[in-house]
């Protein structure tokens, strides 16, 4: 079955095609907003969410793109939502970022404990995914996608809606940035 | 030579800080993907069920018949009103006809 049949008897909501999505994409769907909320509670409350919303609003997809990367959006984008309202209460770091105090430090522990890290990696990982929190949303979403997803610059660039340039030009900066953030750490840390 | 052997100590320090920095970067690199739990599975299984819309189809008659039934009902509003607000002015008229020339026979 094509793509363009497969979404056409999504339209017409057929239970099937949509137990065929959810099987095909609950994966890729959880891992995304997983490593963007680095919870799994969490993650499993934004994952279906987004499955909710593909349902209602797959009549609004107008094929422009591929379904795998308008369900990366959608993912993408309730995932940034989630961490919106819940960094809305944490004041205090908004106010460090203002008087540009600890821009490059850690705020928060180093204790996201990813499952799918080697063992030997997990120690360094816990401070990578403490950092990686500290950059800006999308220098985040861009070195998210290459790292855990592996998804190519040309992918990144179609789920970000962004020019290929762009995303050089942000995991330029996500990767700049988090070499700063660790060595704050290290200096902090081992010196 | 102290001066050497301490320079030769910083580039060691910077060595070791820079290979700690790539490997702290590259940690990720061999991440693999976390299943999906039973829990979410089943909450993502119940999706279809729960959020189906029921979509009530009304034929093209029937809508007809209702937008005419609409209209009559707004246009026979329109008349009754127009109606007793013209009945009204004219028993206003009258009661001050008859309030004036009371007053004017006083």
């Amino acid at each position: 079955m094509s793509e363009t049949e497969f979404i056409h008897l999504l339209r017409r909501r057929d239970e099937q095609a949509f137990q065929q999505l959810i099987v095909e994409q609950r994966s890729r769907v959880f891992n995304t907003c997983f490593n963007i909320l680095q919870s799994i509670e969490d993650g499993e409350d934004v994952c279906q969410d987004v499955f909710i919303e593909i349902f209602q609003s797959i009549s609004k997809f107008k094929g422009d793109s591929q379904l795998s990367t308008w369900i990366y959006r959608i993912a993408i984008t309730k995932s940034l939502e989630f961490l919106r309202k819940k960094n809305r209460k944490k004041r205090f770091g908004f106010f460090q970022s203002l008087t540009g105090q600890g821009d490059y430090e850690l705020n928060q522990p180093a204790n996201f404990d990813h499952p799918g890290i080697q063992l030997e990696n997990k120690e360094l990982s816990r401070i990578l995914f403490a950092a990686i929190e500290k950059l800006p949303e999308r220098q985040k979403v861009a070195f998210l996608l290459h790292k855990t997803e592996n998804l190519s610059y040309a992918d990144i660039a179609e789920v970000m809606e962004i020019s290929v340039s762009s995303v050089e030009s942000l995991l330029f900066r996500a990767k700049q940035g988090l070499q700063k953030i660790l060595n704050t750490y290290y200096e902090n840390n081992f010196k | 030579m102290n001066a050497s052997n301490s320079k030769k100590e910083h580039l060691m320090d910077m060595n070791k800080k820079e290979i700690w920095i790539n490997n702290t970067l590259n940690s990720i690199d061999s991440i693999e993907q976390v299943p999906v739990s039973d829990n979410l599975a089943f909450r993502l299984d119940h999706i279809y069920k729960s959020s189906q819309v029921v979509v009530y189809r009304i034929q093209p008659k029937v809508r007809w018949a209702i937008a005419a039934a609409l209209t009559t009902l707004f246009l026979i509003n329109v008349y009754t009103l127009s109606k007793s607000l013209k009945r009204g002015n004219s028993e206003k008229a009258v009661f001050a006809n008859e309030y004036f020339s009371y007053m004017n026979s006083i």
